[in-house]
């Protein structure tokens, strides 16, 4: 039983010269990390925001499994990290990551005991009481997932409800210590059964964390399937148009893309 | 770790609690200061026990009851529902310059009510509370396409343009200033009389009636707005985020568009229009405690309260016995104020 299900997803706004989308499927199953990678203007963006539902698409499906409708039950299950943050009001770091709690009921100390344990695993806390719009780009980013990591987390009369977390690019800011942070805090998340759709800009990062990868390529399936599927060398020169070598990564083996540009 | 944790937590709760409690503390004392000043100031003592229904027929009572107190309660009332509206028009455009005179919706409100008296007074004569609530309701119609109209043209999915909103602003408020002229030009002596001496209103026109309908309205909004603080801090991150958090948020939207077009047209057609007080009150509140709305909302309504009796006092003493229109107090302080904003607005990450 998969917790998501796209079938034949296409996205076409009536203003596009083109669709954004066309004919996507994937499933996504309890516990499992889906990555989504491909050049600019693939349609990575549009596939995160039609699964949110921020965006409508014009035929196909996408179909939760045991997730809620009601807005606020919808949203203990399902959290959404979206690009860019448009916050522009000096909020503390911490009032940021407590917004996360708005759709549980689960007490002042509950949740103040929650957001600190999301603090910590973004490495916020010290940042606690600083204000949102005085923090870096990076910094921003992790207060943000800090948010969404502290929506999906189960208080305990929700823990065994399935959860969805859709993360649009979560590693562009961030350094590479803080990255490795990221991924690993999402790996414990999928072991608690969340199941995670990310994009990433960083081939490399998805061939070690994920479970399978989704290559869009002008807004059509390329390849879906396990890292070592989708990351070779034929497949990556049409995704990328640039020459590329792959190799095992020297401690644990999961494919390296190296550009080959000399 | 857990004291560490407690200390912070009660850190916060210190703070809120303080901020209330101060506010809680001023507001009767700057109530009571706007009853003893005047054209002739009245002895502390006599005035408070005159408040308290402890003395009757002196003339200290007679200029309490008749003159001051509708007065005072009146500017309290309109202060609450200017600077709490104020607030949820920032939240709701996710900017902090969004003022409701700013951004035209008074002038819509006042033209509002202006065609109301027009096309009304031939068959009414708009007195009593009728003749209020039809131009209250004149009022909220103008004030409520405004803020429809204001909201469609400057917020898209990535923020509202501060340039779009306030030029819309402009051109709302050149667009009711030209309605009021054509009004005025078709309108007969009975009604222009009656058209100029509601616009002159201000707060001097405080009755008993109208007091009641202005406590009923503002308690009313006061109490309800806070329920929509938890959406409203979360519209702050973005639409979208908002619905990610289980907000429904059209319909919160929809609803808060209205209680604020309400409030706004209620200010309007009992007190003529006050500028600045939705903007100065909201920002001085956010630079003590930051924009939680949970904190905020209750926090403007009464900082709202209090900074207009104040300005009435100084507008009723400044040139005694002249009295000025509240009117041209808060824009003498509100301006500068919004000058220096727009200066500071880059710290809102607002071009």
């Amino acid at each position: 039983m998969s917790l998501l299900s796209v079938n034949k997803l296409c996205v076409r706004p009536k203003q596009a010269p083109q669709p954004l989308l066309t004919d996507i499927s994937l499933d996504v199953n309890p516990g499992e990390i889906v990555c989504v990678i491909g050049p600019n203007g693939a349609g990575k963006s549009t596939l995160i925001k039609s699964i949110a539902g921020d965006i409508a698409h014009q035929s196909g499906s996408i179909l939760f499994e045991n997730i809620a409708s009601n807005p606020t039950l919808r949203a203990r299950q399902l959290a959404v990290l979206p690009q860019f943050s448009l916050l522009n009001f000096p909020y503390r770091v911490y009032e940021v990551v407590a917004l996360g709690r708005v759709p549980h009921r689960s007490g002042v100390q509950k949740d103040d005991q929650i957001i600190r344990r999301c603090m910590a695993l973004m490495d916020i806390a010290d940042l606690e009481q600083r204000r949102y719009t005085t923090l870096s780009g990076g910094e921003k980013q992790r207060v943000q997932l800090a948010r969404v990591i502290a929506q999906l987390w189960s208080s305990r009369n929700s823990g065994s409800l399935p959860r969805l977390l859709l993360l649009d690019e979560p590693t562009t800011a961030l350094d590479l210590g803080h990255q490795r942070m990221l991924m690993q805090t999402i790996g414990q998340l999928a072991e608690q059964e969340i199941g995670i759709v990310m994009v990433l800009h960083d081939v490399n990062l998805a061939a070690r964390y994920a479970d399978k990868i989704l290559a869009l390529r002008q807004g059509e399936n390329l390849a879906f399937g396990t890292p070592d599927m989708v990351i070779t060398q034929p497949y990556m020169e049409i995704l990328f148009k640039t020459p590329v070598t792959i190799v095992p990564h020297p401690n644990h083996g999961s494919p390296i893309l190296v550009s080959d540009d000399g | 770790m857990v004291i560490h944790r407690q200390i912070t937590l009660s850190a916060h709760v210190n703070q809120r609690t303080k901020l209330l409690a101060s506010f809680s503390l001023a507001l009767p004392l700057c109530f009571l200061a706007a009853v003893v000043f005047g054209a002739v100031e009245l002895p502390w003592s006599a005035t408070a026990r005159s408040l308290l229904g402890l003395e009757s027929d002196s003339r200290t009572t007679m200029i309490v009851l008749e003159i001051r107190l509708p007065r005072a309660l009146m500017a309290a009332f309109i202060g609450a529902l200017l600077a709490i509206c104020g607030a949820v028009t920032q939240g709701l455009f996710r900017n902090p310059l969004a003022d409701p005179s700013l951004i035209g919706v008074t002038a819509g409100a006042t033209t509002g009510a202006a065609m109301v008296i027009f096309f009304a007074s031939s068959f009414t004569s708009l007195q009593g509370l009728a003749g209020l609530s039809l131009v209250s309701l004149g009022a909220f119609a103008g004030g409520a396409l405004t803020v429809l109209f204001v909201y469609r043209l400057a917020t898209s999915s990535r923020g509202t343009s501060v340039a779009t909103m306030l030029l819309a602003g402009v051109a709302i408020t050149a667009l009711a200033g030209g309605l009021s002229g054509l009004l005025e030009y078709f309108s007969n002596n009975e009604m222009l009389r009656r058209i100029s001496l509601w616009r002159m209103g201000g707060l001097d026109g405080a009755n008993q009636q109208s007091v009641a309908v202005a406590a009923v309205f503002t308690l009313a909004i006061v109490f309800v707005l806070p329920r929509y603080a938890n959406a409203l801090n979360a519209l702050l991150l973005g639409e979208s985020e908002a619905r990610h958090l289980g907000i429904r948020v059209q319909r919160v939207k929809l609803q808060l568009v209205l209680i604020v077009a309400l409030g706004v047209g209620l200010s309007v057609a009992l007190a003529g229009s006050i500028a600045f007080v939705g903007l100065v009150v909201p920002h001085i509140i956010r630079l003590m405690v930051g924009p939680d709305h949970r904190l905020l909302l209750p926090a403007s309504a009464l900082g709202g309260a209090i900074l207009l009796l104040l300005a009435d006092t100084v507008a009723r003493v400044a040139i005694a016995p002249v009295e000025l229109p509240v009117g041209i107090v808060t824009a003498f302080l509100g301006a500068p104020f919004f000058i220096s904003l727009l200066r500071y607005r880059h710290q809102y990450g607002m071009q």
